[in-house]
């Protein structure tokens, strides 16, 4: 067991270590020739108007929101997954109670219109 | 002080150079993704394909990468400095450390340590749990960029990405957990073990098998997915405004995302580094698992090559009124399948 | 100070500082993303106390989705809005209170351990035997799984029906959270699907 999350820890220093390695060489050898021209922000060739960071629609926020939930139930679900054949009919029974109640939220969100993107 | 480091030592040195063989495998695999998704979409479409720089192209990877090395780095002045500089680093971390719990063949004896060596990084009970938990990482990548840019196009690139990410990530988590609950382990290696000892579970669980492949493409952005970077619309969405080396880390994330879906669809559905009925010294499970991966990689390009992209609204409602409820359906249907057959229903 | 305490200690203090980080920042999107190192250093703590089960979800379900969601409600307001709002001076005196109660407090309960009777107090008492069982990395005798591996954490949830009631309340409290969710955001008449009568010209739909 610590044996593997340590082979996790030493993975991770080394794959953040590798390309920082590559944009440090790069740095190095690539050119450097800034413009004013050069560094405006991409358009299709007319100066951007306003500002990029502004208030965006709803739906991105409710779907986070319902992910977030759906996801809380995916983490409930693993562990009754891998017990699963060790467990009582009764466990599958109350699973069943358990996702029937939130499919009903799914339901209610996809009849309200909250799952439709305008 | 212990007295007697040098396992610990050791086991250090195994880990450093196991992730560096890692890296290095996937930094070549993703060089040669990018000639073999060309070679193919090429012959798909009726052409030749990269073919001038060495033999049928194969240095083609190469100069890409010496190429996108040597490019000027072009920072915009309305960046914010700090989160554009980190969100390719996230990326490519996140990419990489997901292929982390990927078995690619028996634990082996080897001379220099007690007990068998893991080939593949680690192996624990939560390893599926752990995936699922980094691949959710992916998002934090492309979101940051697009943000972190301040354009309109990259911001919209990036928002559709995470909206999108998220969304088919719960239908993904939702179809594995049929191959869970057979197996009873969220140990990839304990999957494959199983999967010699008795089917392919792409034959027990083919629902999940299908929502995970539409899933596996959307999560990494891909034909018909690829939303994100829709051309026509968004220029190259939340990349628009990266060059040189910041690219290419992008490009490499993806790649690797890639390879790392298709090795986790062999691992969990195709038997993994195994073939039915045979016994392979490690190097042919090597073998067999980079067959599997390469297969993988061809369904990829074959559905690049075949499949107009969706529309966003399409895509999202996709996601969540078929693929969510499918995934649903395919726990409850093989909960009671499990269960039938435990009481003995099929003899 | 053996290795194990050292790594604790050297966690311990980048969650401070990414703690620090994420008060002080001044763009909201950095401040989340301190939040999302806060987290996922909590992930490591969880499995230095041999808890993987409860890391994973951690990760998944803090770092990986609710911090997700913070992302897009701070590009959703715009991040430029909220970093004009100063904390009014009142509103620091409490917040130095509160942190100085909650210190005291944890403090108390660290030092003295939790008070007998209580329902907290009464799993401390039971837990014993469960943190010696995960301290030393003994099998589970039964499912011949670790101590806070998903099979126990399972076993423990699901085996007996004394945990049916929470578990299925636990599904009433998302749903109503889901309600919650599309009620809020279905301001005015016309559902959400009209976006809203505050969209401001030059605004994106996308």
């Amino acid at each position: 067991m610590v044996d593997n999350w340590g082979f996790i820890a030493v993975l991770t220093l080394v794959a953040f270590t590798v390309p920082l390695i590559g944009l440090a060489l790069s740095w190095l050898l690539r050119p450097h020739r800034p413009g004013p021209i050069k560094q405006t922000t991409y358009e299709c060739g007319l100066e951007t108007i306003g500002d990029s960071w502004v208030q965006f629609k709803v739906q991105y926020y409710l779907y986070a929101l319902i992910f977030v939930l759906f996801d809380v139930e995916t983490v409930f679900l693993y562990p009754w997954a891998v017990a699963f054949l060790g467990l009582p009919l009764f466990a599958l029974v109350e699973m069943v109670i358990f996702l029937g109640i939130l499919a009903i939220g799914l339901i209610y969100a996809w009849r309200k219109g909250a799952l439709e993107w305008v | 002080m212990n007295p007697d480091l040098t396992p610990t030592i050791w086991i250090l040195l195994e880990a450093v150079v196991k992730g560096a063989i890692v890296i290095g495998a996937l930094l070549t695999g993703f060089a040669y993704s990018t000639w073999f998704e060309r070679k193919v979409i090429a012959r798909m479409q009726v052409r030749l394909g990269p073919n001038k720089a060495g033999p049928a192209g194969l240095l083609l990877p190469a100069a890409d990468g010496l190429k996108l090395f040597f490019k000027e780095n072009i920072i915009p002045r309305a960046v914010d400095k700090g989160i554009f500089f980190l969100a390719p680093l996230i990326s490519m971390t996140v990419a990489v450390l997901a292929f982390a719990v990927i078995p690619v063949g028996d634990p082996t004896e080897v001379p220099w340590r007690e007990g068998l060596l893991q080939l593949g990084i680690a192996d624990f009970d939560v390893a599926l749990l752990y995936l699922l938990g980094v691949t959710s990482f992916a998002v934090y990548g492309i979101a940051l960029a697009g943000w972190a840019s301040n354009n309109k196009f990259a911001l919209i690139g990036g928002l559709r990405a995470g909206a999108q990410m998220i969304s088919y990530e719960l239908a993904m988590g939702l179809s594995i957990l049929g191959v869970v609950m057979i197996v009873g382990s969220l140990s990839l290696h304990e999957i494959v073990v199983w999967q010699k000892a008795h089917v392919w579970l792409v034959l027990l669980q083919p629902l999940g098998f299908v929502i995970y492949v539409i899933t596996a493409i959307a999560e990494t952005n891909r034909a018909p997915f690829d939303m994100p970077e829709a051309e026509q619309e968004l220029i190259a969405g939340y990349h628009t405004e990266y060059t040189g080396m910041r690219f290419a880390l992008f490009f490499q994330a993806e790649y690797i995302a890639m390879l790392t879906v298709c090795a986790l669809a062999a691992a969990l559905f195709l038997g993994g580094y195994s073939l039915p009925g045979v016994e392979l010294p490690w190097f042919g499970d090597l073998a067999v698992f980079l067959g599997k991966v390469i297969a993988g990689m061809f369904v990829f390009v074959w559905i690049r090559a075949t499949m107009p992209r969706l529309r966003y609204d399409q895509l999202m409602d996709f996601g969540w009124k078929v693929l969510l409820p499918l995934s649903i359906i395919n726990v409850v249907a093989t909960a009671v399948g499990l269960a039938l057959y435990q009481n003995g229903v099929f003899g | 100070m053996n290795p194990e305490m050292a790594f604790f200690y050297a966690v311990a203090l980048l969650m401070i500082a990414t703690a620090f980080g994420m008060v002080l920042a001044r763009d909201m999107v950095h401040g989340v993303l301190f939040m999302v190192g806060n987290f996922v250093l909590t992930a490591v703590l969880y499995l230095l106390l041999n808890a993987p089960f409860i890391a994973a979800v951690q990760l998944i379900v803090y770092a990986g989705a609710i911090m997700v969601l913070f992302l897009f409600v701070v590009m959703l307001l715009g991040a430029q809005d909220l970093s004009l709002s100063e904390p009014a001076g009142g509103r620091r005196i409490i917040g130095v209170a509160a942190v100085l109660i909650l210190g005291s407090l944890l403090t108390f309960v660290v030092k003295e351990g939790l008070p007998a009777g209580t329902a907290a107090g009464l799993a401390e008492e039971r837990l014993p035997t469960l943190a010696a069982f995960g301290r030393e990395g003994v099998e589970d005798p039964q499912s011949g799984a670790a101590f806070g591996s998903p099979q126990m954490v399972g076993e423990a949830l699901y085996r007996e029906p004394y945990h049916i009631v929470p578990f299925e309340l636990v599904s009433l409290l998302l749903l109503v959270a889901m309600m919650g969710a599309v009620v809020i955001a279905s301001f005015g008449k016309g559902g959400v699907a009209a976006a809203g009568p505050e969209q401001r010209p030059g605004e994106d739909s996308a």
